[in-house]
């Protein structure tokens, strides 16, 4: 009965809501009539779904395991410093830095006449023997998914490097004090001591990058709008501008195929913790 | 029974224990939300009628404690209304000779002594540079007593700058003077003229009140508190701020009265009439503005006056007022709800919501805006909460298109079709048929929306210039034309470029698409090619520091350059600022086609600025889509309307030639051409003598005539009447395609993009929104 409260609230906004979005996946929206799986197959049939998840699929794989790698990298350098504790904090501000700003930032930074463009062509204009160098518009040309990684991991990167450091404090050291007493090398250390003490941490930080991946479609759309170049059009666009269309009932069918998925990914990854 | 077994059955218990539970609480929640229907209505509510006033003219009232007001303007005798409704009018004749061109700012005292600001004439450069000296605009102002001795008033003090224009003026009840500029309160000594700055504000106080020894001045961020006998400021009240802040769209107006041993402010604005208990911590609302002339956006509140048995007396802009009254043989709460929805104010819609507020007293009319000016809301957030209504089925009655992509909605089944509606129009002839035409969407052959008005693309200018010049490629011929002649100073009226895309994209949006729906590129490049031109060709006569002033001047006023309408095309047009005019004929004007092409009447006092080189010609803008007409108050219905009938009955409120009239001679000339063929013919006839009434025009006979006007000849007003026949192309806003269009075409007018680059990044847009 302790559970009661707990679950009513579960039951009440998440639960419910979800049944009710599982069965207007089922119905047309306008009239509610039953259409059977017919939603389900115009989403997996509909270019722009097809578009959306290879993208949000090559940036995640492309952008977790670099959010990741680098964080870790980073944690292992500051793990023993002793300014580290201000490095971090450092690291820290471009998370309180207000989207507006972040997205202001990047403008001048990537627009076809901002700064990066402008260092170039001073540089290509001032040593003969590099190419001449053409302004990009990078957020509407391929370099525009390169643009919205680095801005991610500018912006996660010190959050996951304290959750790195706060798994790494949990290493006991006197197994890796002990190891290098026995003439264990760095790469020893970290493959046989701290990669497997880090295992709980990798799960949650692995967790938490997937999700920032999703949040971090705010400052994507704030940058590039509603239809960005093709590159960037994430599963948010699509559902974003679905919701503008009217289109509640391909909405709801991919928001259950979306959970399921998502469930499937959670299942696996417990059932390979467990093992 | 064993230990596992016990074990399993107290898991069982729990079960069926959580099970029962969650029946009842999900019981529970359907017997509330499926409460009885027949709930009974309280009776008694607020209601008005309007009060006649004694003449035309007045911009002020002043209600005074015994009842009776005072009425006052720049046209107008200082009139005094007794409570028993007796008029008296104090006819100033010292006014003639007193130099006085404009007044403005007014403040009347019970006992009749009047403060007034206003600007004075001049009848030499002297005298004019004698007043600029001390700060060019700036009022004077003039003190008349309650013995009818006037003075003018030399104002003065240490913190007082000749320059400051006093907006505000009240008479506090010891007989003081307080006024108020755009930052600070002041108080004048009426006799002496001496000006005592007592606190800062931010921004222009418009409303004093006056509770016992303290003064509330309040504008539209915050109330101010000071203490009149202690000379100081007191403390905020939060309370008071927070009503500030939260009504921030139209005035509030106060008045003071006295409870049980304390004091009773009323507050007036456009969500109603509200009360409070001086030093208390809420403001409760006593009348709901919606159900009274108060939520009329048309008329903002100037003057609140309490009178016996709970009644208000309104004075509001236009020289309206009305009485509100406690009614309890009505209903608290009309049965029936009309609502009706539009994603932005429209007042033609606040003005119809009235009418039929009055015609069904047993109706109540929501009318509900998706960004209503009191918040933050942008088009695209309004649309996602118009959804989330309805998705989950709270859909209004009513729905006004403009700006909204009907095609969408309509796809969707949220509006219902309008043939069967529309069909005993077609059978009257009444409307422009080939205007409701013009809605028809192309798949499915039905109609969804019917437009109250229209706005026809048109161009003016010098013959040599706008000489075939109805397509695209003519504006650029004649704007090359015009630039060979005149290489200095703009062409077109476009000092942004989201100015020329106004102009540009209604008349060639429409033939973007091709039968198929797909984007036809070639007539986009084609677009993005002579807008591109035309801005160059008007940029090179400007130069960037110019084109920025330019912006900024038009920034300040709020012009709409896209509305030709008579006094603006003389104004741009003949200072020479452009050489081709373009833009939208919107509305009619006292009777006018707001054409003005004629060389005798440039020659007749308007043209003095330039002199022409050329015939004036006109014509109607063709662009790439041909007839084109810009819709305005596209009215939908919806679908699963709680209230179908009273939903049709407001459709037809909508198309009557009660409503097309009357916005007219309410006053409200701008907003677009009626699509109604008697309306338009009774609103151009300038034997009307109704609207010669309203503003003292007229033609024929009538007392009144102050200002020479043009009448349209015959070819004038046949010329509209066969643009109105001939528009069948529509135009509607809000469209995707539109919004990328300018998004690009931004970037194509800077030059970061050529043309066809635009073009492209267009159809790869549209590509992605096509496959959504």
């Amino acid at each position: 009965m302790f559970l009661l409260p707990g679950f009513s609230g579960v039951m009440l906004f998440y639960l419910l809501p979800f049944f009710e979005v599982a069965r207007r996946s089922f119905l047309k929206a306008g009239n509610n009539t039953f259409v059977g799986v017919d939603n389900y197959s115009a989403v997996l049939e509909n270019g722009a779904f097809v578009l959306a998840l290879r993208n949000t699929l090559l940036y995640m794989a492309v952008g977790v395991p670099l959010l990741m790698g680098i964080s870790l990298l980073l944690s292992l350098l500051l793990r023993n410093l002793a300014l580290r504790r201000r490095l971090v904090s450092a690291m820290l501000l471009p998370m309180a830095v207000p989207a507006a700003v972040m997205v202001l930032t990047l403008q001048i930074l990537i627009d076809r006449q901002g700064v990066i463009n402008g260092v170039l062509t001073n540089v290509s204009e001032k040593m003969a023997a590099l190419p001449v160098f053409a302004a990009i518009d990078y957020l509407n040309t391929e370099w525009a998914l390169v643009v919205v990684v680095c801005s991610f991991l500018w912006k996660n990167t010190g959050y996951m490097v304290i959750l790195w450091l706060a798994g790494l404090a949990a290493l006991p050291k006197e197994v890796e004090e002990a190891a290098q007493v026995d003439g264990a090398g760095r790469w020893q250390r970290w493959h046989y001591i701290i990669r497997p003490g880090l295992s709980g941490s990798f799960f949650t930080i692995g967790m938490l990058s997937v999700l920032q991946i999703f949040k971090s479609y705010r400052e994507v759309w704030m940058v590039a709008g509603s239809y960005p170049q093709e590159h960037i059009y994430f599963l948010q666009h699509l559902l974003q501008n679905w919701y503008l269309k009217l289109e509640f009932d391909r909405m709801a069918a991919l928001t259950v195929l979306l959970s399921l998925v998502l469930l499937l990914v959670c299942l696996l990854l417990q059932h390979e913790k467990r093992f | 029974m064993s230990p596992g077994g016990k074990i399993r059955e107290k898991r069982k218990n729990i079960r069926r224990g959580f099970l029962r539970t969650v029946t009842v609480m999900i019981c529970a929640v359907l017997l509330f939300a499926c409460g009885s229907e027949e709930e009974e209505i309280p009776m008694g509510r607020y209601a008005d009628r309007e009060v006649k006033l004694p003449g035309a003219g007045y911009e002020y009232m002043h209600p005074c404690a015994d009842g009776g007001y005072y009425l006052f303007g720049n046209d107008a005798d200082l009139t005094h209304v007794a409570a028993d409704g007796t008029v008296s009018r104090d006819k100033w004749g010292w006014e003639n000779s007193a130099n006085i061109h404009v007044k403005f700012s007014y403040g009347v005292s019970d006992n009749g002594a009047v403060i007034f600001g206003y600007t004075p004439m001049f009848y030499s450069d002297e005298e004019y540079e004698a007043y600029a000296a001390e700060g060019d605009n700036r009022y004077l102002y003039y003190y008349v007593d309650e013995g009818g001795e006037q003075h003018p008033l030399a104002l003065y003090g240490a913190d007082y700058q000749k320059a400051t224009n006093l907006e505000t003026f009240a008479f506090a009840p010891d007989g003081r003077i307080y006024a108020a500029s755009d930052s600070c309160v002041y108080r004048i000594n009426a006799e002496s003229g001496e000006t005592e700055s007592l606190f800062a504000t931010t921004g222009q106080i418009r409303e004093f009140a006056f509770v016992d020894d303290t003064m509330l001045a309040l504008n539209a961020e915050q109330a101010y508190l000071y203490d009149m006998a202690g000379e100081k400021m007191l403390s905020d009240n939060g309370v008071l701020n927070e009503f500030a802040k939260s009504h921030q769209s139209g005035r509030i107006v106060l008045a003071v009265a006295d409870g049980d041993g304390t004091k009773v402010l009323y507050l007036a604005c456009r969500t109603g009439l509200y009360r409070y208990v001086w030093g208390g911590s809420i403001i409760e609302q006593i009348a709901d503005g919606q159900m009274l002339a108060l939520g009329d956006s048309q008329y903002n509140p100037y003057a609140l006056q309490i009178l016996d048995q709970e009644q208000f007396r309104v004075y509001f802009s236009g020289n309206y007022m009305v009485e509100m009254y406690y009614d309890e043989t009505l209903p608290m709460r009309p049965a029936k709800e009309l609502t009706v929805y539009s994603l932005e104010e429209n007042g033609r819609i606040r003005y119809a919501g009235r009418l039929f507020q009055k015609e069904h007293p047993d109706v109540l009319v929501t009318y509900e805006t998706g960004m209503d000016g009191d918040n933050a809301v942008n088009r695209e957030d309004a649309l996602k909460n118009l959804n989330t209504r309805i998705l989950a089925g709270e859909v209004p009655d009513v729905i006004i298109m403009d700006d909204m992509d009907m095609e969408q909605y309509a796809d969707k089944g949220v509006l219902r079709e309008l043939d069967a509606l529309l069909a005993p129009y077609e059978e009257e002839g009444v409307l422009y048929q080939n205007i409701v035409e013009g809605m028809r969407m192309t798949g499915e052959n039905k109609i969804y929306g019917v437009p109250m008005t229209v706005e026809l693309p048109l161009y003016l200018g010098e013959r040599k210039y706008v000489d075939d010049i109805q397509g695209l490629d003519g504006i650029v011929a004649g704007a090359e034309r015009a630039r060979a002649e005149h290489p200095e100073g703009p062409l077109i009226d476009t000092p942004c470029q989201e100015d020329l895309f106004n102009l540009l994209i209604p008349v060639c949006l429409p033939a973007w698409t091709k039968e198929d729906g797909t984007l036809d590129t070639d007539r986009l490049t084609a677009f993005y090619q002579s807008a591109a031109r035309l801005w160059e060709l008007d940029s090179e006569g400007l130069g960037e520091e110019k084109r920025r002033k330019w912006q900024q001047d038009l920034a300040e006023e709020g012009s709409d350059l896209t509305n030709i309408m008579f006094g603006q095309y003389e104004d741009i047009y003949n200072i020479g600022e452009t050489w081709i005019a373009l833009g939208y004929l919107k509305n009619t004007w006292y009777g006018m086609t707001n054409l003005h092409t004629r060389m005798e009447n440039y020659r007749n006092g308007y043209s003095y600025y330039k002199k022409l080189e050329d015939e004036p010609a006109y014509g109607r803008m063709m662009g790439q889509a041909g007839n084109v007409y810009r819709a305005g108050t596209i009215v939908g219905l919806c679908e699963k309307a709680k209230e179908p009938e009273l939903g049709e009955s407001f459709m037809e409120l909508l198309l009557s030639d009660t409503m097309m009239q009357k916005w007219w001679l309410e006053g409200h000339f701008e907003g677009g051409i009626p699509i109604r063929k008697d309306s338009l013919a009774a609103i151009l006839d300038i034997n009307n003598r109704a609207f010669a009434e309203v503003k003292g025009w007229t033609a024929g006979d009538i007392d009144g005539i102050y200002k020479e006007a043009f009448w349209p000849t015959e070819e004038e007003l046949q010329w509209l009447s066969d643009a109105m026949e001939e528009s069948d192309c529509c135009y509607r806003a809000g469209t995707l395609l539109e919004e990328n269009v300018r998004e690009t075409g931004a970037r194509v007018l800077a030059g970061e993009l050529s043309p066809e680059e635009g073009a492209g990044e267009v159809e790869r847009k549209m590509a992605i929104a096509m496959e959504e």
